[in-house]
């Protein structure tokens, strides 16, 4: 039997590799503990495979195409930029659970666009690298059309998450599959704003996935969730996602900074299912926290 | 204007080095390679980052068109072209 043993969000500054001396130690000490809290929760959640849903920031899919989203069933490296202390490697990956969502997808309504051969970015490569990469997992990544227009809607991305539940329990191995969002929370990227952080809209978006909003996640509107948190706040999308994928849930905020120097306000949470139905699934995913 | 032409020609600078070679060596080639209009040739040859982002073009393509093409590619440094203050680049 396959499930969604849980999920988290974080985020996938790159900063911290090209400016780790930008804010002071402690603050930068504290988010790397954060990243090493999730990887010992994914640990502890047992699980076999990884899901970690990214964002293009326009370097991976150029204006010739550009899927809303797509799923990596091949073999995966990255990532494809030069970051100081993340070099490029070869990812880990399970392509037969990927394939099987892809093709689950296809016959479901979700027309996932496919890579059999991918460089992943930091988006992706970042929590890999931080959370997955040290337990020799496995890793599915996944892109959701956050940064370039047109963007994957809200409610789609909400869509995306339940399909992805839904085809890994009908997966026929066991798998226990931990979820990752990557991305947010408030940030600029590339606008005069860049370098401002919202405290106050970053604590509201960890209040819904605390509280397990997925819906109320999702009914933000774009216009306010750049005009509140930046263009960069669009990433929301993979927390819904995630979110979505376990089902309905509670969540837990593991870390929260306004990092300026970073020109990020970085948040961490884990996403646990809750008792809201009696299917095997569901009494697994529980039994498995 | 073409917004799609302007687009591809920052994607390209931003993740070809062989476009970001034609721009440096030959500009005129890469003007008409990317049929960009006079308007679109002279904010991209002298680099008016706040012109194209006032146009619309995705920022984080106009951000990375000024750290990988730019003399300076610093953050600071594109902020105080963007805001046209060089005050407000210094807060980075």
């Amino acid at each position: 039997m396959a499930t969604v043993v849980g999920a988290f969000v974080m985020p996938h500054d790159p900063m911290m590799y090209s400016n780790p001396d930008g804010p002071d130690a402690s603050v930068r000490d504290g988010i790397f503990a954060a990243y090493d809290e999730v990887a010992r929760r994914i640990a502890s959640l047992r699980a076999t495979t990884v899901i970690v849903i990214g964002t293009d920031h326009y370097i991976l899919f150029g204006p010739g195409c550009l899927p809303q989203f797509l799923i990596a069933t091949g073999d995966v490296e990255g990532p494809v930029e030069r970051l100081p202390g993340l070099e490029r490697r070869r990812v880990a990956t399970n392509s037969a659970l990927a394939k099987h969502i892809a093709a689950h997808g296809h016959l479901s309504g979700v027309d996932w666009a496919v890579a059999p051969t991918f460089t992943a970015d930091h988006s992706v490569v970042i929590p890999y690298a931080r959370c997955v990469e040290p337990h020799a997992l496995p890793m599915i990544p996944v892109y959701l059309a956050c940064g370039v227009e047109p963007l994957l809607p809200l409610r789609r991305a909400e869509e995306i998450g339940r399909q992805i539940r839904t085809a890994i329990e009908q997966w026929d191995g066991d798998e226990r599959v931990v979820v990752i969002g990557s991305g947010g929370i408030s940030h600029w990227v590339g606008t005069a704003d860049m370098g401002k952080v919202n405290h106050a809209f970053d604590r509201r978006i960890l209040d819904l996935v605390a509280s397990g909003d997925t819906a109320g996640l999702a009914s933000l509107s774009d216009a306010e969730i750049v005009a509140e948190g930046g263009n960069g706040a669009l990433e929301i999308r993979n927390f819904v996602a995630a979110m979505a994928s376990v089902g309905p849930c509670r969540g837990e905020v593991i870390h929260y900074a306004a990092v300026p120097e970073w020109i990020t306000g970085l948040g961490f949470a884990a996403i646990m299912p809750v008792a809201s139905d009696v299917g095997p699934h569901r009494k697994a995913a529980l039994n498995a926290i | 204007m073409s917004y799609e032409s302007v687009e591809k020609a920052l994607y390209d600078l931003n993740v070809d080095r062989r476009a970001r070679t034609l721009l440096a060596e030959d500009p005129v080639q890469f003007v008409e390679r990317y049929r960009l209009t006079e308007d679109e040739a002279e904010a991209m040859l002298e680099m008016d980052v706040r012109k194209l982002a006032d146009g619309g073009w995705n920022p984080m393509l106009v951000w990375g068109y000024w750290m990988t093409c730019s003399q300076d590619r610093s953050v600071g440094s594109y902020l105080a072209r963007l805001r046209q203050s060089s005050a407000a680049a210094e807060e980075l």
